[in-house]
């Protein structure tokens, strides 16, 4: 389904107006569970598609090897569970505090018993075909980092 | 029995190729004369060796280098096919009267409803049944009781509001619209959740097919029902011992609302959930609504039938949905999984259908779904599903094509899978959890053009330039035949032939539209149910047709054939044949529009998506098949009057030919004999 652009965004061969994703009420985002608030069913600009993602371990800045994984995005899916299911930093953090926006998913780290604390989230979609993600820790700073790019249309269970 | 059937069978086809050869005059609307098309390919063929344009050989303009799309043997040099999305015959015309001296056979000519959607006289004849199915698949399950009432129908994945907020925001998003239609693609929600009982009908429904009209606006958005390859098999519940010489293949279409609801879409091999009822598979008894043409529904396509050329026999290719009637479409077969070398090869255990019911349950299937199932190994009798299929086609008074078999060792698609090959022409990733088939060398209709030089197009709306993100990514990627190929897909030329709706308008303002066309809208426009509405698909179309109308030199020598990928799982009570282990499934509406298929004309040859190839095939003379497994390879249909809908040279499916009247062509030296060979 292509839902009405929050920005209005219009075009002949549009790429602005997006699918309405957010339907879901429950998110389970990695091996932490949070609820979420249900979403806006029109704001979420991505594009339905199959999906190249490519997340980096990050260690003092640098980036490690790629982990390629392809993804098929539907119609209807929920963007949290989506873009922002990243790996966990360790297996005692939680999530919480989500935030969205019609470009963005922000959310809070919290890590029970580590040095480092506390961290966040973040998804920023430049394009509806286009995002960067990464997951960063207070006093270690990033330490993902990801870029997932559409590339083609994809099957789903309503076709 | 089956003997006796045979042998009454056989009679039957000696009378009938009596009469047709007496009675050569009889219309070719309701005679089908025993193929006819082998003297048309041997005249066609004489013509061809000499080069000449004489006879039936018509050139119109001088050819460009051997590019041969010019030499038809036929006045038709071009031919659009425009394909919307699951819809039966008698979901849409189920109410339709033709003009005066023709005859539909519909729910409405049979009795079983009335012009005003209520239940008719002869409503038993489509009674639906409950069933029991435990342990081994059942391609005809034991009945247990007749309905006393419908599954209540359910809102399924109909959107609770349209797409978009106005007229004026869908036009600037969607191209392929006529300007006064775009108002329906901001109406039409449900104002309903997701998959509840939907409210708009009656909660308490006779056993009988559902009139859409009487409860909802037609332009209003409704659930789709299931259509996969084994649901759709149980649907049509098929025994040779139901054989009768009205119906030799013994289907009695009697069980769509209880595959509906015992397993609906699939269900990826998950157990079936606990307080499991009738609304648990979110859609009750969708199957049964059909839409009133009586009553004002689906005006356009009413039209089109009353002014040019509607079938009432043409057929979904295959059992089930979408990726699996448009690969065989343009294979004329389905294709495999296979290996880096184009080999079969063996897929991830969790991609290979199991329609065998879980322990327990009545019908929940192991293993099928869209993230489960959908590769069948039907040369193996011990893969689940598999013999009961091919006993059923071994009982019939008649020989499937090349006796039912599948190729050796092969996993076949028999529902939706990725196709091989991204827009771009990158090989798509694949895996257990990519449901993605791997490419294939198999022949297709493609490369037998190109072998030929006769010029071809697939124009999928929202193809971007291989992008596959035009209208908001609603491009079919599933649809396109040609992006499962490695033959078209790694060559530059061939791939470049994939193009847009835009280049589809282009070509036909400026003249330079190629001999074979196929079109395809994108998601919002196909007519899908739930993610589409037949409006809309009827506006993608009308704009196509005015546009090609609009061009008087393209009109006169282009048809525009409209049809759909399959029924959706709708209800039809038309004959079904199967021809081999992958289909015939239901019928589904063929529209043809050109100056040579006026008059409102219903054709009743049996006809099926591979009969497409066929026409090309002998309208471009090519002389040669898709492949030796191709469907193309069967013969025309030989009928008897009385009966024109049961190929008597089972199985037989025609090749479009009669849906046109060539004598309408004033041509120079141009025989009125030479074109009567020219009929199916």
């Amino acid at each position: 389904m292509i839902a009405t652009a929050a920005d209005g965004t219009t075009t002949r061969r549009a790429r602005g107006p997006v699918p309405r994703f957010g339907l879901c009420a429950v998110l389970l985002l990695g091996a932490a569970s949070i609820a979420a608030s249900r979403a806006d069913p029109a704001d979420f600009q991505a594009m339905p598609g199959l999906w190249r993602i490519v997340s980096r371990v990050v260690s003092r800045g640098h980036a490690g090897l790629p982990r390629v994984e392809w993804r098929c995005v539907n119609e209807g899916d929920d963007p949290w569970a989506r873009f922002a299911a990243l790996p966990m930093p360790a297996p005692q953090c939680h999530r919480g505090d989500p935030h969205r926006s019609s470009t963005t998913l922000d959310w809070a780290l919290s890590c029970v018993g580590m040095p480092t604390p506390s961290g966040h989230g973040r998804v920023v979609f430049d394009t509806p075909e286009h995002y960067t993600a990464s997951v960063s820790l207070q006093g270690r700073g990033e330490v993902l980092r990801v870029e997932g790019v559409r590339r083609a249309a994809c099957t789903g269970p309503s076709d | 029995m089956s003997s006796m059937f045979r042998r009454s069978r056989l009679r039957a086809f000696a009378v009938g190729a009596l009469v047709t050869g007496i009675a050569g005059l009889a219309s070719a609307q309701t005679v089908t004369p025993p193929d006819q098309d082998a003297t048309f390919r041997a005249n066609a063929h004489q013509h061809a060796q000499h080069g000449l344009p004489g006879g039936v050989v018509m050139l119109h303009g001088p050819e460009q280098g051997d590019d041969r799309s010019d030499r038809t043997r036929t006045p038709i040099k071009h031919v659009i096919l425009l394909i919307g999305e699951n819809r039966t015959f008698d979901h849409v015309y189920a109410t339709y009267t033709p003009p005066r001296g023709q005859h539909v056979r519909n729910l409405l000519s049979e009795g079983v409803v009335n012009a005003d959607g209520t239940p008719g006289p002869q409503v038993a004849k489509a009674q639906q049944w409950q069933a029991q199915s435990t342990g081994k698949f059942a391609l005809a399950p034991q009945h247990t009781a007749p309905y006393a009432m419908l599954p209540a129908m359910n809102t399924g994945g109909a959107p609770t509001q349209a797409p978009f907020a106005s007229a004026q925001q869908a036009q600037a998003f969607e191209p392929a619209l006529p300007d006064d239609a775009y108002g329906e693609l901001a109406a039409g929600g449900t104002g309903l959740p997701n998959d509840v009982p939907d409210t708009r009908f009656p909660a308490q429904l006779p056993n009988a097919p559902v009139d859409m009209h009487a409860s909802l606006s037609y332009d209003a958005y409704a659930n789709s029902p299931v259509h996969r390859f084994f649901q759709m098999w149980q649907q049509l519940d098929c025994s040779a011992a139901a054989a009768t010489p009205g119906n030799p293949s013994g289907c009695r279409n009697d069980l769509f609302p209880w595959v509906e609801t015992t397993i609906g879409a699939g269900n990826d091999g998950k157990p079936q959930p606990a307080n499991f009822t009738d609304e648990s598979t979110g859609e009750g008894a969708t199957a049964m609504q059909f839409l009133n043409v009586a009553r004002g529904d689906a005006p356009y396509f009413a039209e089109l039938a009353k002014t040019y050329a509607l079938s009432d026999n043409f057929h979904q290719a295959v059992m089930g949905g979408t990726g699996a009637n448009h690969i065989m479409l343009g294979y004329g077969d389905l294709i495999w999984y296979a290996d880096a070398e184009g080999r079969p090869a063996v897929p991830p255990a969790n991609q290979i259908e199991n329609p065998d019911a879980q322990p327990g349950t009545n019908n929940w299937y192991v293993q099928d779904g869209y993230g489960g199932g959908s590769y069948v190994n039907c040369a193996d009798d011990g893969q689940p599903g598999v013999a009961q299929i091919k006993n059923y086609l071994h009982a019939l008074p008649y020989d499937a094509f090349r006796g039912g078999d599948c190729r050796r060792g092969a996993y076949y698609l028999v529902n939706n899978y990725n196709p091989g090959y991204l827009g771009d022409g990158t090989p798509a990733p694949l895996g257990a959890n990519q449901f993605t088939i791997p490419p294939t060398r198999q022949d297709n209709l493609a490369l037998l053009l190109s072998r030929h030089h006769v010029s071809w197009k697939y124009y999928g709306e929202g193809w971007d330039g291989g992008k596959e993100d035009g209208e908001g990514g609603s491009y079919c990627n599933i649809c396109n035949p040609f992006l499962y190929s490695e033959q078209v897909m790694t060559n530059p030329k061939l791939r470049a032939r994939n193009q847009d709706i835009n280049d589809l308008y282009s070509d036909i303002r400026n003249g330079t539209l190629p001999a074979v066309s196929i079109a395809k809208p994108d998601g919002l426009l196909d007519g899908h149910p739930a993610s589409s509405k037949l409006d809309l698909y009827e506006g993608y179309v009308k704009k196509i047709v005015e546009m090609v109308k609009a061009n008087p030199k393209l009109w006169n020598d282009t048809a525009i054939m409209v049809t759909f990928d399959e029924g959706g799982g709708y209800y039809d009570s038309g004959y079904v044949q199967p021809v081999d282990f992958f289909g015939d499934g239901t019928r589904i509406p063929l529209l043809v529009i050109s100056k040579y298929s006026e008059g409102g004309h219903v054709v009743h040859t049996y006809y099926d998506h591979v009969s497409f190839d066929k026409f090309v095939e002998a309208n471009w003379g090519l002389h040669e098949r898709i492949s030796g497994r191709s469907r193309d390879n069967l013969p025309n249909p030989v009928a008897l009057p009385d009966d024109p809908y049961v190929p008597l040279n089972a199985p037989a499916i025609g090749n479009l030919m009669d849906m046109f009247d060539f004598r309408l062509a004033h041509q120079p030296g141009h025989g009125r004999g030479e074109d009567e060979a020219l009929q199916d």
